[in-house]
């Protein structure tokens, strides 16, 4: 039973996230309920406004549901006060936001040094891990770059180069294909499905393309919100 | 230590308006000089110490908002990759105390030379400024510190990102 418990990577329960807006409440997840295992590859597909990316920023606990738990590695993280959350997110989960989220100020490789400063794993080992992925993401070449100055498609690779530079046991990539044109799948795509073989640690991928989805062992996927007028 | 100073290189670059911030930092610490070497009356001073104090910590808490507001993107990157949110209003704070005391001591600087040129004694003006300088650089940093913690404990990071 106990390990069983310890297998599990993230567990939602009576998920709801409810945002209003004008006179209208949009009410999301409407009570989700799911289990991820240790070394599952997820993708959670739904359309677009599902909340997809709301659930990234819930199980990295950036945002707080409305009602129901979310436990990350055993934690449940509405008790973890925001230091042990900040703590947390540097020292086991990697995320790949929508947006790259690069710092533009800084080059592709010190984008990549500062993140695992702040982790605290910026040693000799750190530096050669993080050569070695720029080397797996093919961007080696492009370490110096500004992140402005990448492609698109380069600027996703960059984004998942630096939040697999932790060694994260979770790892949240939301939309990794999305804004990209087909060449740019095609080459993301492999990539992805090596992650799957290689990394073998939880991947949670967030996704609108079936193709995408495809190279996950498992798909949640999310119904449509609810919206609800105020009176 | 090399990393640290990526966070520096983030947030310490001087803008524009820093550089603003830093010229009218000295004009003001320039006239606190003449106010206090100048036999003026006592609530005429008073007064007008006041308002240089209140011009300055304007200036800072609108140098700290303003870093916040260009910043707001990179800091929300780096709370989600995991820094302490504290720690990044720790290091605005401390970019805006730096500014505001090279601005304070290019102030008295150049006060003390105008002083020395115009024959006003400076020893009294010096002894007084030196006072008066801990109210001026520590009242404005423990304003723009409180405006610090509102602003890092305020900040919604998935708000930020979805823009």
């Amino acid at each position: 039973m106990i390990n069983d418990c310890t297998k599990i990577t993230v567990s939602v329960r009576d998920l709801h996230k409810h945002f209003e807006s004008g006179h209208s409440e949009t009410r999301l997840f409407n009570g989700l309920n799911f289990d991820i295992n240790e070394g599952d590859f997820v993708a959670i597909t739904g359309s677009s406004g599902t909340g997809k990316t709301t659930l990234m920023n819930l199980i990295a606990g950036l945002d707080k549901p409305t009602k129901g738990t979310i436990r990350v590695l055993g934690k449940e993280l509405s008790l973890l006060s925001d230091r042990e959350l900040t703590a947390l997110r540097a020292e086991s989960i990697g995320i790949l936001f929508q947006t790259f989220g690069l710092l533009t100020d800084l080059n592709v490789k010190e984008n990549i040094k500062v993140t695992q400063m702040i982790s605290g794993k910026n040693n000799l080992n750190g530096e050669r891990y993080s050569d070695e992925l720029l080397e797996f993401f093919g961007l080696n070449n492009k370490a110096d770059f500004s992140p402005s100055s990448l492609s698109v498609g380069e600027a996703k690779k960059a984004g998942i180069a630096r939040a697999l530079s932790t060694g994260p046991q979770v790892l949240l990539l939301d939309e990794p294909t999305g804004n990209l044109d087909p060449q740019s799948v095609n080459v993301l795509l492999p990539i992805l499905r090596g992650l799957r073989h290689i990394y073998g640690k939880t991947i949670i991928m967030t996704t609108n393309t079936p193709r995408a989805a495809k190279i996950a062992n498992r798909e949640i996927h999310i119904e449509k919100p609810k919206i609800i007028p105020i009176m | 230590m090399a990393s640290y100073a990526l966070l520096l290189k983030l947030f310490s670059k001087p803008e524009y308006r820093t550089f603003l911030s830093v010229v009218m930092i000295s004009v003001l610490t320039i006239i606190l000089w003449f106010v206090i070497a100048n036999e003026i009356g006592h609530y005429v001073r008073s007064i007008m110490m006041v308002t240089i104090f209140v011009a300055i910590s304007a200036l800072v808490l609108n140098e700290i908002v303003a870093s916040f507001a260009n910043r707001k993107r990179d800091i929300a990157i780096l709370i989600a990759v995991g820094i302490w949110k504290h720690l990044i209003g720790g290091i605005l704070l401390l970019k805006t105390i730096v500014y505001t005391s090279i601005g304070w001591t290019l102030g008295m600087i150049m006060a003390y030379l105008l002083g020395w040129l115009g024959g006003i004694s400076n020893s009294i003006a010096l002894q007084q400024i030196a006072l008066f300088s801990v109210v001026l650089v520590l009242g404005p940093a423990m304003v723009a510190g409180i405006s610090c913690l509102l602003h890092t404990s305020r900040f919604n990071v998935p708000e930020v990102l979805r823009q």
